[in-house]
């Protein structure tokens, strides 16, 4: 039983990386929801590709420069596909948007896999190299550095939200978008930063996760899955919550497999996630359908 | 009134395929030959410049003819139920690792396996749907995202599915017969291809039947308001999953065919950017176009054929299509469909003018006979009064889904009503028509003759709600109001803003349930009974946001509405059985029918997109005429509409009670147009019933001109309640 | 209750909407409105419920765009002009349904209430202390989510807010919406204090009779049409009022179904 019991606090250590970056990617799709009232499946390609673009860019000019590239390319990514697809789908249906970010998803990949191709690829750490084991395993401070940083960005976002004009902009738009406007706050504004600040998070979260795992278009890009599960268990709406997902989400990936019969089957994780998801959007799914008819009457 | 027979038959459906309008000329079948000889046509013996058919492009052709059942499969799901799904490779995954599966662990060769893999992933997205008929939109997408996430992470990693090794092969054995007849040896591609070419067409066939018919209107209508559908008595969550269910099926028979055709089949077939190639096919082909996702197939095989031939386009297939489908998306939504019916349209315009001026100068020539002009006069020899016997209310209970007994059924006589006019000119229609048409125009008629019984006791109630009470939380939105409808009244409910009356409303039509209270409909408890039930025994409605269907026409949004009178099932839609056709000639004769009773011909063909308001109203109207649903109800008719519209609104609603003996309640914010039109009224304020009674009396109760206009003297001190918690009564 | 002797709108009045046409869809809204409203006038818009009033005020403040006709601020025109713009010129509007942020707490309604004035002289602090000094339970309330204050509270944050852009014309649209009557009349007295430190208001109402009380002019619309204007003392006495929005009481049924146009009244008390 013991001994059980340190396997746990071994697969806990172990997916703090993953906690860390689906908490940025949580934290993002909140965001975008909250401003467009769009669940974003392009989340998952505005991580990976910045986190190529990174890896191109280090052999130039090295890994720090490298990393605030692809972050500012992140920004301009969220940026793009909000003006490009996302304003321009506003008026048509839910299935046109929702088809919409789902190319953009594609896209990015094919031209990922165009360019790098789909042979998994080390990625630098802005991190130094180094490692401690714990049990049998070993967490580089890559993995800690992506721990960590996810919680101060977190809490950093969480402070300009509540702090600052413009999370006070932000916020209040996506309260209630006509009355914002009528308060002189522009919400096309505070939406396009909702979706830099996503993308840079995406950005940031899939540069790190790259260079803990491994940089390859379709595993980063679809460790994006769990993000919205944890996104959705936050209720989306709601920043603290999708950091509580994140969690939610991570331990379930590192206790499932220790359970015996069909817990160590591969993809378990997977399936107990998924249900996880199903459950979730079941309880929630009236008041989610609720939300996207307020969405589509309002301004 | 110079109508032409093709307005009143309405579009092309199953009754015109079926009497065989279509002519088959050489031409046709010339092409058909083509098609199905494609295979095996040879380039030398008609000159010696062309090669045979090469192997390659029949590996092409059986990959299209593939692409196309996907694109059936996605058109169905996402163009015509609007259930959107992004992890539809993994249907076709399943299909195919199925397959194997059976081919492998129980030797069960292909033809046997065919159904056997179509029910399974039948099956299979069924469950999927019972997700998706609690999310929607954006949830369902993600939801089918993860349910192929979760296929791929286990189902197609684990052995006992997938086989050793990871990929599944099958043998040849259990798909050819090499000592049998070398022709139907299935591991020829060649002759693989008339397999897949007759199981496209089956399909194609079985998808346009399914469109034309009662089934694919439900489909529609849910697509274009889940609300209305309800309210014309679709059962949206049995065709939620049927749609689920066909979409799977014909997914995983491309699966079964994929198999059958590659013999050997690996995960990587089947992950998340294959799942939007194939979202990539229908969305081209326009979403909802069947004909658009054959397009489509063809074009994204040849698409992989060329980028698979030519090196220096390696790699762009999929940048390639994807960025085909965003482009579709952000600037072409009718994708190939729409670009197919524009070039047709074109080329008969070019081919009319050009054959005109040729021959015009030939001596002797005619203009050639237009394809379509001939034949359509057809259904106009139904004769409109036998059309209407088998649904009357006498029908006999039938057995439906599980457990549910088919609702008794009231409905008005419509048919009567035409019988009485019609009787005596069976012989010459057109001079009928007219006839009909003029002394059944309501905006003319003389309406002042219908009196009530007197004594409002002695009118038989058709609906009537006791002591409703809804609580919101802790907010008492209606507080025991009760009201009822009695046969052929008029009846309003008014109140003013934020009083209760559309909770009221909705409570009694079954959008919400009530916290207290019953509402029984011709004496039948409902309070419990969900919406799409109370529509099939009878209640009618309409909206205050007016709910047709945009994308259809008028006629088109009318024939949604004989969904409840159609007793026809889904397999005889999807072969055309004769039952069918005649279901829908009824269907169509009945539309007609209101179309002439409400004087709507000038519409009927026009897409319901940019017509006035005022007529919308009336469409909408007509559209639970067209139910014969004996109880209307009304949720705030007038708005939107202008003193005239308005006057024409109340003159129709008139109509409906007098001459087609409707009983109506109505919800308004115009006051003045229910105290001229109502033959009873009820206000509520604050949740209660406020005054009730005939308009003339309602109007001089002070307790509602003060409920309007507020209190005389304002700071009413001596009220004591605070929040929104009623005052007096 | 007295209305208190005015000067007239003789000059160039202050907020001007001159034959407006306004469509939604293939809804025609308002058919050619025109209102004036004086410097320091409280002006009522009366009429039943779909007659136009919201729309006349959004597209006051420019959230819906007239076809025809023009809105204009001391003589300049505010048409197009997007709302923003149109709150930083001072013409601040409470909106049907108060629409407050309800989700974040009064102090933060407020700020975003500051929101076009938030670069200029006036500081925020000085600003929120003037308008809660109108609203004593507001400042007890200043940490609370606005969702959670009581129908009365949201009412008078939702004029707390637009009065925070400092406006030179308050619009409030149903102001009794949903509330008791004395909390209305408290709002009605604290809209009269904000009048008497020289805002101009114009307030859209469903109980004529306190509207009328509490104002010196109004309009009343019906089907998108001015119907009536004139003295709010005058418009309470007429009779034409009461059918305007209850029909008239001697109409007999069958009137219409005989197919004769009714027409709205249209006895106009315009003052001459």
């Amino acid at each position: 039983m013991g001994e059980f019991f340190s396997d746990i606090v071994v697969n806990v250590i172990l997916t703090t990386p993953l906690i860390g970056a689906y908490t940025m990617f949580a934290l993002g799709i909140t965001f975008i929801y909250r401003a467009s009232k769009v669940l974003n499946l392009a989340h998952g390609a505005m991580a990976m590709f910045p986190a190529y673009i990174a890896y191109q860019l280090t052999g130039s000019i090295g890994v720090v420069l490298a990393f605030v590239g692809a972050l500012l390319f992140g920004g301009a990514l969220g940026l793009a596909v909000e003006r490009t697809v996302v304003r321009r789908l506003r008026q048509a249906s839910p299935t046109a948007q929702t088809v919409g970010t789902a190319g953009v998803l594609g896209m990015l990949i094919a031209v990922a896999v165009r360019f790098w191709g789909t042979s998994p690829r080390r990625a630098p750490s802005i991190f130094p190299d180094g490692k401690f084991s714990v049990g049998n395993s070993l967490v580089t401070y890559t993995d800690l550095g992506l721990f960590f940083s996810a919680l101060g960005l977190a809490v950093l976002f969480l402070a300009i939200f509540k702090y600052t004009d413009l999370g006070l902009a932000m916020r209040c738009a996506a309260d209630n978008r006509r009355a914002a406007w009528l308060m002189g706050i522009d919400p096309d504004r505070t939406t396009a930063a909702a979706w830099i600040f996503a993308g840079m998070l995406a950005a940031f979260g899939g540069v790190l996760l790259a260079a803990s795992t491994i940089l390859h278009p379709y595993v980063l890009a679809l460790q994006v899955l769990p993000a919205f599960v944890a996104a959705l268990i936050g209720g989306l709406e709601s920043e603290t919550g999708a950091v509580g997902g994140s969690f939610i989400v991570g331990l379930t990936i590192g206790i499932v497999p220790l359970f015996g019969g069909i817990g160590e089957e591969v993809g378990a994780p997977q399936v107990a996630l998924g249900l996880l998801a199903f459950v979730v959007m079941s309880v929630r799914g009236r008041r989610f359908s609720v939300a996207e008819a307020s969405a589509s009457t309002a301004l | 009134m110079a109508r032409t027979a093709t307005e009143r038959t309405g579009p092309s459906g199953p009754t015109e395929r079926a009497t065989g309008i279509r002519r088959v000329t050489a031409k046709h079948i010339l092409l058909a030959w083509l098609i199905v000889y494609f295979p095996w046509l040879p380039g030398r013996p008609l000159n010696t410049i062309l090669p045979d058919v090469p192997f390659a492009w029949v590996v092409d052709a059986n990959l299209a003819a593939r692409y196309a059942l996907i694109g059936f499969s996605l058109v169905i799901l996402t163009g015509w139920v609007g259930q959107i799904s992004l992890g539809h490779a993994a249907f076709v995954g399943i299909g195919a690792f199925t397959t194997g599966l059976l081919a492998r662990e129980f030797d069960i060769p292909f033809p046997v396996s065919f159904p056997i893999v179509a029910v399974v992933s039948a099956g299979i997205a069924a469950l999927l749907g019972i997700v998706a008929l609690r999310v929607r939109g954006l949830y369902l997408a993600v939801a089918t995202l993860i349910f192929a996430w979760i296929c791929d992470a286990y189902l197609f990693s684990s052995a006992w599915f997938v086989g050793e090794g990871g990929a599944t092969s099958i043998k040849n054995r259990v798909i050819g017969h090499p000592e049998g007849i070398t022709k139907f040896d299935l591991s020829n591609k060649r002759v693989l291809y008339l397999v897949l070419l007759a199981v496209v067409a089956g399909a194609w066939y079985a998808a346009v039947n399914l469109r034309d018919s009662k089934t694919g209107r439900a489909f529609f209508a849910i697509r274009g308001s889940e609300m209305a559908a309800v309210s014309l008595g679709i059962d949206v969550i049995k065709y939620k999953l049927l749609a689920f269910a066909i979409s799977g099926a014909l997914a995983g028979i491309a699966g079964n065919l994929m198999m059958i055709d590659l013999r050997s089949v690996t995960p990587v077939l089947f992950q998340f950017n294959v799942s939007l190639f194939f979202l990539g096919i229908a969305v081209v082909g326009g979403v909802t176009s069947l004909g658009g996702a054959v397009a489509a197939g063809v074009l994204f095989a040849a698409l992989t054929e060329l980028f698979f031939r030519v090196d220096f386009l390696e790699g762009w297939l999929d940048i390639v299509t994807i960025g085909l489908l965003l482009g579709v998306i952000l600037g072409y939504p009718g994708g190939l469909g729409a670009f197919g019916r524009a070039v047709v349209t074109r080329f008969r315009a070019f081919r009319a003018s050009f054959a005109d001026r040729f021959w015009a100068n030939w001596p002797g020539a005619q203009t050639p006979p237009d394809d379509e002009a001939s034949g359509s006069g057809e259904s106009d020899e139904v004769d409109p009064a036998v059309v209407e016997e088998p649904n009357d209310g006498a029908s006999p209970p039938r057995r439906r889904g599980l457990f549910r007994r088919r609702p008794a059924r009231r409905s008005i006589d419509l048919a009567g009503r035409i019988e009485e006019i019609a009787e005596p000119a069976m012989k010459e229609m057109e001079a009928l028509e007219e006839a009909v048409a003029e002394s059944l125009n309501w905006r003319t008629m003389d309406l002042s003759e219908f009196q009530l019984p007197k004594r409002r006791s002695s009118r038989k109630p058709v609906l009537e709600a006791e002591g409703i009470t809804v609580r919101f939380g802790g907010l008492l939105a209606v507080d025991d109001v009760s009201l009822a409808v009695r046969e052929k009244e008029i009846v309003g409910l008014i109140g003013p803003n934020g009083a209760g009356k559309t909770t009221t409303f909705n409570a009694i039509a079954g959008m919400n349930e009530p916290t207290a209270g019953t509402v029984r409909l011709f004496g039948e408890d409902v309070t419990r009974v969900p919406v799409h039930v109370r529509a099939q025994m009878g209640m009618g409605r309409t909206f205050q946001l007016i709910q047709l269907f945009p994308q259809l026409t008028v006629f088109e949004n009318l024939l949604v509405a004989t969904h409840v009178a159609n007793a026809t099932g889904v397999f005889s839609h999807l072969v055309l059985t004769n039952k069918a056709i005649l279901a829908e000639r009824e269907a169509r004769d009945r539309v007609n029918m209101v179309i002439d009773l409400l004087g709507l011909h000038d519409v009927a063909q026009r897409p319901v997109a940019g017509l006035p308001f005022g007529i919308l109203r009336q469409v909408e109207i007509a559209r639970a005429v067209v139910t014969e649903s004996p109880l209307l109800m009304l949720d705030e008719p007038a708005s939107g509409l202008d003193n005239a519209e308005t006057d024409e609104l109340a003159k129709l609603l008139y109509y409906l009670r007098g001459e087609l003996g409707m009983s109506i309640l109505l919800i308004e914010h115009d006051v003045r147009m229910v105290t001229s039109v109502t033959d009873y009224m009820y206000v509520v304020n604050r949740g209660q019933l406020l005054a009730e009674g005939v308009p003339a009396d309602v109007q001089r109760n002070p307790d509602v001109i003060a409920a309007y206009l507020g209190e005389p003297e304002p700071a009413g001190a001596s009220t004591p309640s605070p929040k929104p918690e009623p005052a007096t009564r | 209750m007295t209305p208190r002797a005015r000067k007239k709108p003789e000059r160039t009045p202050l907020l001007e909407v001159s034959a407006i046409d306004v469509f939604y869809g293939p809804i025609q809204a308002l058919r050619g409105v025109s209102l004036a409203l004086g410097e320091g006038e409280r002006v009522a818009l009366l009429g039943a419920n779909g007659a136009g009033k919201t729309t006349t005020l959004r597209t006051i403040s420019g959230l819906v765009k007239a076809a025809e006709g023009e809105v204009r601020l001391g003589g300049e025109s505010i048409s197009r002009l997007t709302p923003a713009q149109v709150v930083e010129q001072g013409v601040a509007q409470l909106p049907e349904g108060r629409e407050l942020f309800m989700g974040l707490s009064v102090e933060e309604n407020l700020r975003a209430g500051f929101w076009t004035r938030r670069h200029s002289d006036l500081s925020f602090k000085q600003q929120r202390d003037r308008v809660m000094d109108l609203f004593p339970i507001l400042r007890e309330r200043s940490g609370q989510q606005a969702g959670t204050l009581s129908g009365g509270e949201q009412q008078m944050l939702g004029v707390a807010r637009a009065l925070m852009s400092n406006p030179r014309v308050l619009i409030v649209d149903e102001l009794s919406m949903g509330l008791a009557p004395q909390i209305v009349a408290q709002l009605f007295e604290i809209l009269r204090e904000v009048n008497e430190l020289g805002t101009t208001v114009l307030i859209v109402e469903q109980f004529v009779h306190m509207a009328l009380a509490n104002t010196d002019r109004a309009y009343v619309l019906a089907k998108g049409e001015v119907v009536l204007e004139g003295s709010s003392a005058d418009l309470l006495a007429d009779p034409a009022l009461i059918a305007s929005y209850l029909g008239e009481a001697d109409q007999p049924v069958e009137a219409s179904a005989n197919g004769k146009t009714r027409k709205p009244a249209r006895a106009r008390a315009r003052k001459a």
